[in-house]
Order: C-alpha cells, then sequence, then structure tokens
C-alpha cells in the first residue's frame, strides 16, 4: 500500500508540472486541444492524490503500524471515526490532505467550466496546478506519510510492526475534531480558485467585471468554510479545553481569522467593481492578499513558527513556505504592475455619504483588523529577532486591538446597507436611521439600569439592537411595498422579495448572524465560576445553581480509563437531573484530558469540569462555569451558514441578467473559439 | 530570555502615567476655533450638523459612564490570570490552561503564588509583578508598552490611521466635481408613475 501511495504521489507531481506547462503553452497560443490536455491533466492530479489519500486511509483503518504515520498517530482500540481524522491528525497527512481538497477544487474548476471562460482556463488550470505541485512536492519530499519503520539489526535494516500505535491526540477525540479540520481547510484552500481567476483575468487583460461574476462563489464557498471552521474549533475548544471559554487569540486562530476578514472585505468590496466599475485594482490586490494569508495561516499552523496550542504537527517546512509565499507576492505584484494601465475605474463618486464610500470603510475597518491581528500574531517573531527576547502577546493585546474594531464593524453590517448608491440624502438618512437608532438607545439605557456595566458587552448589544432593527426594517420595508405594488400577503411578499435579490436578503441574513455571534460574545462578560474540591454529599452553590456531588466512580473503555464525577442539579429549587463530567486518560498515549459536562440553554450553559483530584483534601476538584449567551455564537454560527447558503442561489434578478448577457457572451466565446 | 532584561519592579514594565482631567486655557479654545474656522465647509461637515440627532445619541451612548466595580480578591485573582500566560506549555493564559489544575504544577504554583499574594493584600499590580519576578517578563499576556515592545501597541493604530487617510484620500480623487450635481430627490411624478407602471409589470 505505502509503495502505491508513494508512486501516486510521484505521478500526482507528474501531471502537475505537465499541467502547468500546458496550460501555459494552451494560453499563450490559445489551442483547445492543449488547454483541453491540461484540463485533464488536474482531473488526472485529483485521481492520483485521491489514490494516495486511500492508500494512507487503508494503512490507518488496517492498523498498519509498519507505516511510521499509522504508528506515531493511530492505535488499534480507536473508533473507526477517529481513525478516519488520523489522515489529518499529523503533519504529512494534513498536508496530504490539504493537496487533495485542491485537487477536488481543481478538478470543480474545470468541469463546471467546461464551456465557459475559455479564455481564462488554461491559466487558472497552470495557478490551481502551480500550487498543487507545491504542495505534493513538500508532502513527497518533506513530509512524506508513506516511510515505514525499520529496525536497524547487525544483519541490516529489519522491518519493524509494532503491535500497538502511539495513540491519537487525546485532545483530538472528540467528535467536532472529526470534521472541524476538513471544513477548516476547505476554506483555506478554496481561496485558490478566486485567487487562479484573478490571475488569469490579469494575464490575458480580461479585467471587466467577468472574473468577479465567475469568482464570487467560488470566493463565497471557502468563506463560509473557513468561517464554520472556525466555529467549529470554537466549539472544540469549548467543549474540550475545560476552561469555560471557546476563543483565545491563539495564533493559529488568528492564523484562520486573518484570510476570513480578508475574504470577507473582498466579498464586500467586489460589489463596487461590478454596480460602478470602480476599485479594480483594489479587488485585485484583495484577493492575492486573502490566498496569501490562507496560504500563510497554513505555514503559520504547520511550520510551528510560533508557539500555540496547536502544537499538533510541526516540523521544519517553514522554509519552503515561506519561498513559495516569495514566489506568490512577486508573481502577483509583477503582473499587477504590468497591467495597472487596464485597471482603471470607470466611474467617479458623487457623494461622501454613500454606498461606495460605506464599501470603502468597511475595506479599511476589515483590514485594520487584519493588520492587528496579523501584527499581533507575528510580534514574538520580530521580537525574538530584533531584541532576541521572548514576549507573548495574548488576549489582553487583542481585547484592546481588535474589539473596537469589531464593534465599528458590527456599526458598519446595520448602517452600510442603508447607505444608498451614489448618493444618500439626509431625508433618506433620517427615514431609514430613526427606528433603529431610537432602539439602540432604550436598548442602551435598558441595559443599564439593568446594570450591565461591562463597556464591551453593553456596547455589543446596543449596536446588536441597532443592527438588528436596521436589517429587519429593510426586510419589512421591502415586503410591505410589494405587498403594495403586486398585492401579495405578506409571508409570500417576503419570500419573493428574498429569492428575488438572494444575494442581497442573504447577506442581510449573514448580517443578522454577525449580530447573533456579538451576542454570544457579549456573554463573555457576565461569566461565574466556582471551584470546590467535592466528595459524596458535598454541595457547590454557583448563582442560581446548587450541585450535589452523587458519587466519584472509576472505570474503564477499551480506549481509556476515566474518573466520573456524578452531580445532581438544583437551579431555584427545581430538579434538572445530573451532570456527569469525567477525566479521561488515554491508554496508548497515557495523557489525560477532562471531558466537560454540559448543560446548555440559549440563556446559559451550566459547564461542569472535573479538574482532578485536589492536592491538599484528596477530594475531586470540580470547577462550574454559569456562561451566559454562549449558545448565540453556535445559533448567529449557523444563520451566517444559511444566509451564505442563500446568497449562493440563483436569484431571478440574476436570472434575468444572464438571459440578457448570454447572447453577448456566447458571440464572444465563439469569436475566441480556439 | 536574558536577565538583564528582566523588569525588577512592575513600574518597569507597566509604567503608570498619572493623567490630570484635561484643561484647556483660553488661548487652546481660541486656537481650536480659529481651526475650525479654518476648515472648508464641506458636505460633510454640513451633512455632520443636520445630523446632530443622530450623532449626540451615538457619542453619548459611546461615552455613557460605566461605573467601576469594586475589587474583590476573587475578581483580582480572575483579573491576573487573564493577565499571564501558564507557562507549563499550553500557550494560553493562567485562566485558561487547558490541563486539570491538579495535573499541572505550573498552574498550581502560580496559583499558590497569586493566592499567597492576595492573602498580603498586594493590589494586582503589585501580584504581577511578583510574577514577571519569578517567571521573567515573558509571563506576561501582552508586552508592557515600553521599549521595542511599544511597537506591538501602537503600530495597529498607526495602521489603522494610515488606513484611514488612504480611505479619504481615495474619497477625495474619486469625487466628482461639485458643477456636476447628484440626481435629484423628488422625481418627476409622470416619470415616476411611469416607472411604478414598468415595476407591476415585472413584479406582477
Amino acid at each position: 500500500m505505502n509503495q502505491v501511495g508513494s508512486v501516486s504521489l510521484v505521478a500526482a507531481l507528474a501531471f502537475g508540472i505537465y499541467g502547468v506547462v500546458a496550460g501555459v503553452i494552451g494560453g499563450r497560443l490559445r489551442s483547445l486541444r492543449v488547454t483541453r490536455s491540461a484540463e485533464r491533466a488536474t482531473l488526472a492530479f485529483f485521481l492520483m492524490i485521491t489514490v494516495a489519500v486511500v492508500a494512507l486511509e487503508t494503512a490507518i483503518l488496517t492498523d498498519d503500524f509498519h507505516t511510521a504515520y499509522v504508528a506515531a498517530h493511530s492505535n488499534k482500540d480507536l473508533p473507526v471515526y477517529y481513525k478516519i481524522a488520523v489522515l489529518w491528525a499529523g503533519q504529512e497527512g494534513s498536508l496530504l490532505f490539504w493537496t487533495w481538497l485542491l485537487s477536488i477544487y481543481g478538478g470543480l474548476a474545470v468541469l463546471i467550466n467546461h464551456r465557459k471562460n475559455r479564455q481564462l482556463m488554461p491559466y487558472v488550470v497552470a495557478v490551481v496546478l502551480g500550487t498543487g505541485v507545491f504542495f505534493t512536492s513538500v508532502t513527497f519530499f518533506v513530509a512524506n506519510p508513506f516511510p515505514v519503520l525499520n529496525l536497524q539489526t547487525a544483519a541490516g535494516l529489519a522491518p519493524l510492526h509494532p503491535p500497538e500505535g502511539n495513540g491519537l491526540n487525546p485532545s483530538l477525540q472528540y467528535h467536532s475534531m472529526v470534521i472541524h479540520p476538513p471544513v477548516l481547510y476547505l476554506g483555506y484552500v478554496g481561496f485558490v480558485v478566486p485567487y487562479a481567476f484573478a490571475m488569469a483575468a490579469l494575464i490575458t487583460k480580461q479585467l471587466g467585471d467577468n472574473w468577479i461574476r465567475v469568482t464570487r462563489r467560488w470566493a463565497m464557498v471557502p468563506w463560509m468554510f473557513l468561517g464554520v471552521g472556525i466555529l467549529l474549533g470554537a466549539n472544540w475548544a469549548y467543549y474540550v479545553l475545560g476552561w469555560g471559554g471557546y476563543w483565545g487569540w491563539d495564533p493559529v486562530e488568528n492564523a484562520a481569522l486573518l484570510p476570513w476578514l480578508a475574504g470577507t472585505a473582498f466579498l464586500h468590496s467586489v460589489m463596487i467593481q461590478e454596480k460602478r466599475g470602480m476599485l479594480k485594482v483594489w479587488n485585485i490586490v484583495l484577493v492575492m492578499v486573502t490566498f496569501f494569508l490562507s496560504i500563510f495561516g497554513t505555514f503559520l499552523t504547520r511550520s510551528g513558527i510560533v508557539s500555540s496550542v496547536h502544537a499538533f504537527a510541526q516540523s521544519n517546512i517553514g522554509i519552503f513556505f515561506a519561498v513559495f509565499l516569495g514566489i506568490v507576492v512577486f508573481f502577483s505584484l509583477t503582473l499587477l504592475f504590468l497591467r495597472l494601465d487596464f485597471l482603471k475605474s470607470e466611474n467617479k463618486l458623487d457623494s461622501v455619504v454613500s454606498r461606495e464610500s460605506g464599501f470603502l470603510f468597511n475595506n479599511w475597518i476589515l483590514l485594520a483588523a487584519v493588520f492587528a491581528v496579523l501584527w499581533g500574531t507575528i510580534f514574538p517573531i520580530i521580537s525574538k529577532a530584533v531584541e532576541d527576547k521572548t514576549v507573548t502577546v495574548g488576549p489582553p493585546y487583542y481585547n484592546k486591538t481588535a474589539l473596537p474594531i469589531g464593534l465599528l464593524l458590527l456599526f458598519l453590517t446595520g448602517a452600510g446597507p442603508l447607505l444608498a448608491w451614489r448618493k444618500t440624502s439626509f431625508q433618506s438618512l433620517r427615514r431609514n436611521f430613526t427606528l433603529p437608532v431610537a432602539l439602540a438607545v432604550a436598548a442602551g439605557a435598558a441595559l443599564f439600569f439593568a446594570g450591565v456595566r461591562d463597556l464591551f458587552a453593553w456596547m455589543s448589544l446596543v449596536l446588536a439592537t441597532f443592527v438588528a432593527a436596521c436589517v429587519l426594517q429593510e426586510f419589512y420595508k421591502g415586503a410591505r411595498t410589494r405587498q403594495v405594488i403586486a398585492g401579495e400577503n405578506f409571508p409570500q411578499a417576503l419570500y419573493n422579495l428574498t429569492m428575488r435579490n438572494t444575494r442581497r436578503y442573504g447577506g442581510y441574513i449573514i448580517h443578522l448572524g454577525i449580530v447573533l455571534l456579538f451576542v454570544g460574545f457579549a456573554g463573555l462578560a457576565f461569566k461565574t465560576e466556582a471551584k470546590a474540591p467535592m466528595q459524596r454529599g458535598d454541595l457547590l452553590r454557583v448563582k442560581d445553581y446548587v450541585l450535589r456531588c452523587e458519587g466519584i466512580t472509576k472505570g474503564e473503555t477499551p480506549n481509556y480509563l476515566y474518573e466520573r464525577a456524578e452531580l445532581s442539579v438544583v437551579k431555584d429549587g427545581k430538579a434538572l437531573g445530573t451532570v456527569k463530567p469525567e477525566k479521561r486518560l488515554f491508554k496508548a498515549s497515557q495523557e489525560s484530558i477532562s471531558h466537560v459536562a454540559l448543560r446548555p440553554s440559549l440563556a446559559q450553559d451550566l459547564y461542569v469540569v472535573l479538574a482532578g483530584d485536589d492536592e491538599d483534601t484528596g477530594k475531586a476538584l470540580i470547577q462550574v462555569f454559569i456562561n451566559p449567551l454562549v449558545g448565540w455564537v453556535w445559533v448567529g454560527g449557523f444563520v451566517v451558514f444559511l444566509g451564505t447558503l442563500l446568497a449562493m442561489v440563483t436569484s431571478r434578478i440574476e436570472r434575468e441578467m444572464a438571459g440578457i448577457r448570454r447572447p453577448v457572451e456566447e458571440a464572444i466565446e465563439e469569436k475566441h473559439a480556439l | 530570555m536574558r536577565s538583564d532584561r528582566m523588569p525588577k519592579r512592575l513600574s518597569d514594565c507597566r509604567p503608570e502615567r498619572s493623567e490630570g482631567p484635561l484643561h484647556l486655557n483660553s488661548q487652546a479654545n481660541t486656537e481650536v476655533l480659529r481651526g475650525l474656522r479654518l476648515l472648508r465647509t464641506t458636505e460633510s461637515t454640513v451633512f455632520l450638523h443636520r445630523a446632530k440627532w443622530i450623532v449626540t445619541p451615538v457619542l453619548l451612548m459611546l461615552l455613557a459612564p460605566m461605573v467601576a466595580q469594586p475589587a474583590d480578591p476573587d475578581a483580582v485573582a480572575k483579573s491576573v490570570g487573564d493577565k499571564v500566560y501558564c507557562l507549563c506549555g499550553c500557550v494560553t493564559t493562567l485562566n485558561h490552561c487547558p490541563h486539570p489544575e491538579a495535573e499541572c504544577s505550573v498552574q498550581r504554583d502560580m496559583h499558590k503564588l497569586i493566592r499567597k499574594d492576595l492573602a498580603e493584600g498586594k493590589s494586582e499590580n503589585l501580584i504581577l509583578g511578583d510574577l514577571v519576578l519569578r517567571y521573567g517578563a515573558q509571563v506576561l499576556a501582552s508586552p508592557p508598552a515600553k521599549g521595542f515592545d511599544l511597537t506591538v501597541w501602537v503600530l495597529p493604530g498607526f495602521g489603522a490611521i494610515a488606513g484611514l487617510v488612504i480611505v479619504v484620500l481615495l474619497v477625495r480623487r474619486f469625487r466628482k466635481p461639485t458643477d456636476n450635481p447628484a440626481p435629484p430627490e423628488t422625481l418627476d411624478p409622470t416619470l415616476l408613475a411611469a416607472v411604478e407602471e414598468e415595476m407591476k409589470k415585472v413584479v406582477g
């Protein structure tokens, strides 16, 4: 199996290099035959990487501990679903998995554009496969998952077949870890397609809004996956790390946030180009920055250059990534400078108070956030290089920089969509803002009198009220107008309004999801916690909860030993049943981890951790957190996900526009038929 | 971490600045007024003036006085735990160390030191100072705003301001000359009727 894997990697490398060369030649010569050959090479590349992935998964699932990777990251009694996840549990497997997802994106791009965008496709293939060649090379030459274990004996090397593997890192043995890395990777990897289209547009000088229209969905898909992946990671941290929170501004968390922020800026900024023909250079720069940051994020995660809680898989591959990033920057900027003449703005700004400048400010704030987070993340490396000093840049820094930026952004989430294109009159502002501002002021006063004293939480909730009112008002006004004009009933009008412009109203739903996220974030300010050594019969009172220890039991499963506390919960005199936090010691790795017991609700979560045995009393140390509003973070994430799906549905307006454009596009395609 | 760089006192790592209330003398006031008068009356300033009914409540909300909470030992311990990293290798703040406290000796020792200091009635700053003395400056979850480390705090602000300047310059560059007025807000009623007629066709 290992030979099959290695050989397929070599074959993939060959197909990749061939595809890059054929793509460039096909594009230069405008040869359909050569371009088609390059496209087939993309599919062959996908097939070969798939074979390698199947080979590694087979080794993992059949407990082939002769393979070093399997011995290091798996063990016999690991449940099957965790064994599947072993593929991305280590450095080598992760890189192979990354390459596989890239090959899927590449293959899909080729299949979907079989008859479309013929001029761009040869270069799209070249850029996607160029990235694929880099990742395959790193996987094959530097972090190969297929070497086997050998024992040095007097007679030479003898194959070593250990009876048992080291086991999967215990903190990865949680259900969201099975999907968090793949979803996150789908996000990171996917930005290669919009980037490839942008580069192809630059190379072919096709710099109208066609590449923007083509790449919108290709950018939304990875943006959605990255966002969902980040939240799944937060969910994992919340359920597994046992400190009662979900976000710690860890360098690797930041690494995923950076391309998401840049991608958000891109998705907004493209609208100015589509509607007004402005900001063409800026959009190219944004897509480059997003792609750069997604590779940079992979680099941070994989190289171990910054210390992180995610130190699951690291080796000395940093230098290869640094060189690749250098090539990406050089290639992108050179192309951009060569094509500056083709990127002139078609329009001027009519007014400062307009949707266009709203988007400019949105971009400014998002990039300020990117800069602040990036700077904090890499500062320890810079400090080490400049002063040879180890510093830590953690939550206090981000709370002072990223939080104010986040609040400003939240404000724009509501205010931006209320500004009209070109120029917004004072009357229309008054019409649109009166209700949201009034509601926000009322909410502010109510919260203050209700005793909310945390500035961040207070502002989050006030702004959340403002934005929710802005967005809901837009839905209401739109539906009312349809009701009057088209004579539909309200739900019908609401549905038709949304489906007619899915992009706009999907976007609004995403904004509502962001509001819910901030409501969840604000809850952090009202966290209560308590800790006590407990044994059977002991009581612990936290806020309006009373926990009574019913006993401590010990036991084992094939995979781990556990210590479990059973606590009955009473809230406001009402029994709520029992919670059973555990501490697990994994047999294979001999590492232990807490298994949180959670009683979630949208108002507040009861979060109970068995933190081991108390040194002085020998009793079980029970830690309890009451976390208000955390549930809204997950709900908000889900709403963002739904909104993104809706925004990707072809709207009626889009269909009508496509009908108008199609004959023209077909004529162009025919003219350029190679 | 070189020991000569280790701060000896907390005031070395977190400079305490005494900031008195802001007083503007009459001369400064005149300067400000002159500066304000010098400002061109642009569309945006007119807009801001007209929109004072929006801006004022928003500003009031932003500046709503937030009453500080009295410090109790648990709150101080929690606040300290948010400001220092647990040095067990978990790369998280002390409050966030994922290891069970009973099994993480570093976490336990740090908590012990904090509890001891609290029992002695030390303030948050003094406790942080003790932690720095024992574990080095890297125990702080963010570097003190001093020396080269000042850049970590200052640069994001500079970056944001530079970005804002670029946006403002872009807006100015993109602005149409003012002799080209934007379309009037009120439309010709006959045109409006015609548009509505068309809308009915499309929507219906």
